[in-house]
């Protein structure tokens, strides 16, 4: 039979059933809303399975009360679920161990960094927290760029990076603070030294 | 993760830094795998502590290293295994001060783009120069090699090759290289200037490199650079040599020749080939000659061949394409274009001792080749036999090995517990002969102490008993 001669079926569009598309609420630290498609939730392996884990229904999404992501503030998660959104339904990259990696930042992607270092680097946590790989690979490379054609000098600025006194300092600091004996111990010892002891016990 | 509450270095992050250390260990591992190795150098210039981790984080080995010494445009160049394509240079000078400045820089370069830029362009980055103050007595070869040694430390760098280029213009140049004593064999050693240079430099500077590879001539060196180093050398390149001539041709003995464009005769390299055919074969050790024909030698292509008896291709003689077979099985790749050559329409010569050389004409080249291996291929196919074979072998021992391992393992394990049966025996008897002694022990304590004890003594009564009967009368 040709596809001419086929019988024409009316097909009435109102009795086809339509999949809801599920929105999920959720609350970041300083109380701020969000809702975040389900597919979207699918880029952040965490948050996946923990909605995949409360088995929530869409009337449950509504009467119920958010779920509280508690570790970040609302600026990072509008920017984390923005990416999300963006990124809905794209596969999620598998790391195969290859050096050097390469990963190219999206228009979209370096637009939504394009932010202060301060939450920048908090976009890389959340992203670290949440699971998020390909969040993290292109936010890993913006901050790797930062890097390029520096001197070392620009490097512990861009970086924060302390030198080898500062490091010495800090240890000796972080010492100090956790045992209080040992400086009153080392003290002792340097006046016994002055007394002309030979050892200290 | 308390991201806003524990993290102190969250929340006292100024806002333009971005608090490195402070990043998730997980990012902070995928950070290193987007850093190229020049960046990992810098940031291991930070601090020791940043040393350490870019040691743990970022293995690299360093395939290839070039050195360049040429007073202020002294510098390194590194490949990295992972990083083929990634020219990464270093460029390190010390000032009278004691102060050191750095220049690095990542190019995306091809190898041999790398070293024209390197050896053959007199100048450098522009950055680097205004760097450079001409009014300070600066060490040059001091910083780069310091250099060097911080590269080898941070990197794997014991498979290495080095290529050491040496500008023999300069004094200073060739005196620090000579006084450097470099430490590894050097693969390819470069003579590189703009002038013709003093003989004696020359050799003295060739008598001081350990090469082991190849000795490459820039142009206007001219004929200062044939010394008996380099006449004797295993491979030889002369780029562009206009002053060679046929003396020098014939004198040139390594295994393998490659001269650029030049000012030769057909006729000077008819000598050559005459040279290989009728004298004294012990003292020629020639393989390969590849050459660029001048315009007087194309033009008159049949009188290289002159005075010859030219064979064609004969496949009992020998293959039609000629490589080396030695390059073929440390590579893996069987058609490199620059290690294979088809010599199936070339002609041949044969010595009078047997050996065969091919006549190859390929463009404005001239390919002179001896046929050491007259069958590289069937060479191949065996060597890549015992190979596997030796493979199979290696296999079948270490399978052997394991099997005896666990026999003896095995045997160990019973030996074990036999004896550690018989010990517990051995000691359960002990036990039981100890606690029967020590029953007894105590019954003759028991007993003693009743006759001691008892009254009348029982002993002394017994005594007296036995003296009655011994002498009838008590005491």
């Amino acid at each position: 039979m040709s596809v001419e001669n086929a019988p024409v079926v009316d097909v009435d569009e109102a009795a086809i059933p339509v999949e809801k598309k599920m929105y999920y609420r959720f609350e970041s630290n300083d109380k701020k809303e969000f809702r975040v498609s389900e597919l979207a939730i699918q880029q952040s392996e965490t948050l996946n399975r923990l909605v995949e884990a409360m088995g929530y229904t869409s009337e449950d999404v509504e009467n119920k009360p958010a779920i509280a992501i508690e570790n970040i503030d609302g600026k990072t998660l509008k920017l984390v679920f923005q990416w999300c959104e963006h990124h809905k339904g794209e596969a999620i990259p598998v790391d195969d161990g290859s050096v050097p990696k390469i990963v190219e930042i999206p228009e979209f992607d370096a637009k939504l960094m394009d932010i202060d270092n301060g939450l920048l680097f908090k976009l890389i946590w959340a992203a670290d927290y949440l699971n998020i790989v390909q969040l993290l690979n292109v936010s890993c490379k913006k901050v790797a760029n930062m890097a390029q054609g520096k001197t070392p000098a620009q490097l512990r600025r861009v970086y924060l990076l302390p030198s080898d006194e500062e490091d010495e300092a800090a240890k000796r600091a972080a010492q100090e603070a956790q045992d209080p004996r040992a400086r009153e111990v080392e003290e002792e010892f340097e006046e016994r030294k002055r007394q002309g002891g030979n050892s200290f016990f | 993760m308390q991201l806003e509450t524990d993290n102190p270095a969250v929340t006292n992050a100024p806002e333009k830094f971005l608090n490195f250390l402070a990043l998730p260990k997980k990012s902070l591992k995928l950070l290193y795998s987007y850093l190229n190795p020049v960046d990992c150098y810098n940031l291991s210039k930070c601090s020791k502590n940043l040393s350490d981790q870019v040691k743990k984080q970022k293995n690299l080995k360093i395939n290839a290293i070039y050195l360049r010494f040429d007073n202020e445009k002294s510098c390194i160049a590194a490949y990295f295994d992972k990083y083929k394509n990634t020219a990464c240079v270093f460029y390190s000078w010390r000032k009278t001060d004691g102060n050191r400045n750095i220049w690095t820089r990542a190019y995306s370069l091809r190898n041999h783009k790398l070293q024209n830029h390197l050896y053959c362009k007199r100048a450098h980055p522009k950055d680097v120069n205004a760097q450079q103050s001409p009014y300070l007595v600066v060490n040059y070869f001091q910083g780069m090699m310091e250099m060097y040694r911080e590269l080898c430390a941070l990197f794997h760098a014991k498979e290495s090759v080095h290529y050491v280029g040496v500008n023999v213009n300069d004094k200073k140049s060739c005196l620090s290289f000579a006084c450097q004593k470099f430490p590894k064999p050097i693969y390819s050693f470069r003579l590189i200037g703009h002038k013709s240079p003093k003989t004696h430099r020359v050799k003295h500077l060739l008598d001081s490199a350990n090469v082991a590879g190849t000795i490459r001539v820039s142009h206007p060196i001219g004929p200062a650079c044939m010394q008996d180093k380099l006449i004797n050398s295993f491979y030889v390149v002369l780029d562009d040599p206009e002053w060679i001539t046929r003396e020098e041709l014939l004198s040139l003995n390594c295994i393998t020749i490659d001269i650029g464009h030049n000012n030769l005769t057909a006729e000077d390299l008819n000598a050559f080939i005459m040279q290989w055919m009728f004298v004294d074969s012990d003292q020629i050790r020639t393989e390969k000659l590849e050459i660029c024909l001048s315009p007087e030698a194309f033009k008159n292509k049949k009188q290289i061949t002159n005075g010859l008896l030219l064979h064609d291709w004969d496949p009992k003689r020998r293959e039609g394409e000629h490589f080396d077979v030695s390059y073929y099985l440390a590579k893996n790749s069987l058609r490199d274009p620059n290690h294979f050559m088809d010599c199936k329409f070339s002609k041949d010569v044969i010595r009078e001792d047997g050996r065969t050389a091919t006549i190859h004409f390929y463009g404005k080249k001239l390919f002179f080749i001896v046929w050491k291996d007259h069958f590289p291929y069937r060479t191949l196919k065996e060597a890549r036999m015992k190979q596997k074979q030796r493979e199979i072998e290696n296999y079948i021992n270490r399978a052997l090995a394991t099997a005896l391992i666990a026999i003896e393992q095995k045997a160990q394990e019973e030996w074990n517990k036999k004896t550690e049966w018989v010990e517990t025996m051995v000691q359960a008897r002990k036990a039981e002969a100890v606690e029967e002694q020590t029953a007894k022990r105590k019954y003759f304590a028991a007993l003693q102490e009743f006759l001691d004890t008892s009254e009348p003594n029982p002993k002394r009564q017994l005594l007296e008993t036995i003296t009655i009967f011994k002498n009838d009368k008590i005491p």
